[in-house]
């Protein structure tokens, strides 16, 4: 693009007219020649062309745009009280009222709003590209939100049941122990309760995957008309669109290691790494059903002459440290 | 984070009004011009970028930002415009080609068209008041030359100035973004090859 000083060299009064299509044809003939004096000037003109067609299409919207407007919609919103901007054009005196009426309000309201604001309550939680959400809910229970996932603790929460609507994406659940009162997980198609227990649920287009970590959960597939019970080391995939209920993988034959330590993270719902000299092409013969995470990643590394760290809410694992201990060494 | 940002996040999460307005009312247009592109209906663009600040009003306390706020909200505009556009689509309203882009840096190139055509705006919104009126006519009202001179009082060579004023200094917004966009790239480069 030419740079800020080229500019005036520009034969602008040929560019202008060529611009709104006005070019008398004498013009053009010159405004050609210009183009096909050099490279630069054929992509400063095209760069013009598209500024002038598509650059500036949005302008009258930005035009409309109006900030004022949107913020008291917003504020409609929010439900948003309390002191506002100081407004232009209030005179000192007014701005002084304003203030003390203002300060009488924040006081009466500020206890309510510092509480709430400790708590989630009913309502849409979302989740954007690169984004995770840890969330507090009243009864103690905390959801833990991936990217890109979105749910709806359903209004009456902890006072009329305990429902989270999961619409889309992966969340996992620590849940708080109330016996009369069942936690559920909604998904239209299915439902997942527990009544005290640590569970992931990955809600996808054509699947649903529900890992126990601990406890226990029931799987209710309204479509199949089915209920499963899932243990601390079990993990249920559902197919909505079949009716079809798929296991995640736990039983392997002359499998390699990079396939296993998948299907584990998929049961799971934590990421498993091979660090560095771990060679992922050594394969397993192993039945890992039944077991606990913790439980598999030690039958792994026992057979393999590994061992497992925790690593950013995950695992690694690697090669087991040389023993200086050892009596051969 | 840069620090002034920093600022700014730290009064949303104490639920500071006065600093989410004040950021709210500042950064509108951006974000509204970025949602506008793709759903081209100023309601919707509004209550997108209007839900996007609810939900940072709502979460403050547990979100955790890891690039910067204003790319955060970037993200989160894009991502509730393709959504809705999503929407449409399967209402069979229009086809459209919502271009969800998975390929690498998708969004950052679309944050920073943006940024770019919210500058080119901004400097038509500084251009003097009369050479403002001729451009915006020739431009968005599509008259002739004639008919903004005849329109206005002005002659003809006035109004061709006035136009070759205006596009100078957006073309001088695209040449300065240019070069402060290779610079960025260079250094990037640097550090990337540093590590």
């Amino acid at each position: 693009m030419a740079s800020p000083h080229q500019y005036d060299s520009i034969p602008w009064e040929l560019v202008e007219p060529a611009l709104h299509g006005e070019l008398a044809p004498a013009d053009d003939a010159r405004l050609q020649e210009w183009l096909s004096a050099s490279a630069e000037n054929s992509r400063v003109y095209e760069r013009l062309q598209e500024l002038w067609k598509a650059g500036l299409a949005d302008y009258p919207a930005y035009l409309d745009a109006d900030a004022d407007k949107g913020w008291t919609h917003l504020r409609e919103k929010i439900g948003m009280e309390g002191p506002m901007m100081q407004p232009v054009g209030i005179s000192r005196p007014a701005i002084s009222r304003y203030l003390a009426a203002a300060a009488v309000l924040v006081l009466i309201i500020g206890g309510g709003w510092w509480f709430l604001a400790n708590r989630n309550t009913a309502g849409a939680y979302q989740t954007v590209s690169g984004e995770r959400r840890n969330l507090s809910l009243p009864d103690g229970s905390i959801v833990d939100l991936d990217p890109q996932t979105k749910i709806q603790i359903v209004s009456g929460y902890d006072n009329n049941g305990r429902t989270i609507v999961l619409a889309s994406g992966k969340a996992r659940f620590q849940v708080a122990h109330r016996e009369r009162s069942p936690f559920r997980i909604e998904m239209g198609v299915a439902t997942v309760e527990d009544i005290g227990t640590t569970f992931t649920v990955e809600r996808n287009t054509d699947s649903i995957v529900v890992s126990v970590s601990a406890g226990k959960v029931v799987f209710t597939s309204q479509s199949a008309k089915e209920r499963r019970l899932l243990i601390a080391g079990n993990s249920l995939a559902f197919y909505p669109g079949k009716n079809h209920f798929g296991e995640v993988q736990t039983r392997f034959y002359d499998t390699p290691l990079q396939e296993v330590l998948d299907a584990l993270g998929q049961k799971s719902g934590k990421t498993i790494m091979a660090g560095e000299g771990v060679g992922l092409d050594k394969r397993l013969t192993i039945d890992l059903g039944g077991e606990s995470t913790e439980d598999a990643l030690r039958i792994i590394c026992a057979s393999l002459d590994l061992e497992y760290a925790d690593s950013n809410g995950g695992y690694i694992l690697k090669p087991k440290a040389p023993d200086a201990n050892h009596p051969l060494k | 984070m840069n620090p002034q940002e920093e600022t700014t996040w730290q009064g949303i999460r104490r639920k500071d009004g006065r600093v989410f307005e004040r950021y709210y009312k500042e950064q509108f247009k951006t974000f509204f011009v970025a949602a506008y592109t793709y759903v081209k209906d100023t309601r919707l663009a509004e209550e997108i970028v209007n839900d996007v600040f609810m939900r940072i009003w709502e979460g403050a306390g547990t979100i955790v930002i890891e690039t910067s706020l204003k790319s955060y909200i970037y993200r989160a505009v894009i991502n509730g415009s393709l959504n809705e556009l999503e929407k449409i689509r399967r209402k069979g309203w229009q086809q459209l080609d919502a271009g969800r882009g998975e390929e690498n840096g998708f969004e950052e190139r679309v944050m920073e068209d943006n940024e770019l055509k919210v500058r080119l705006y901004r400097a038509i919104d500084e251009l003097p008041e009369q050479c403002r009126k001729v451009f915006k006519m020739s431009r968005f009202e599509e008259l002739k030359q004639q008919e903004i001179a005849d329109q206005l009082g002005i002659s003809i060579k006035t109004v061709k100035n006035h136009i070759t004023y205006a596009l100078k200094r957006l073309g001088k917004v695209l040449a300065d973004w240019n070069s402060l966009y290779l610079c960025l790239f260079i250094v990037k480069e640097i550090f990337r090859r540093g590590h």
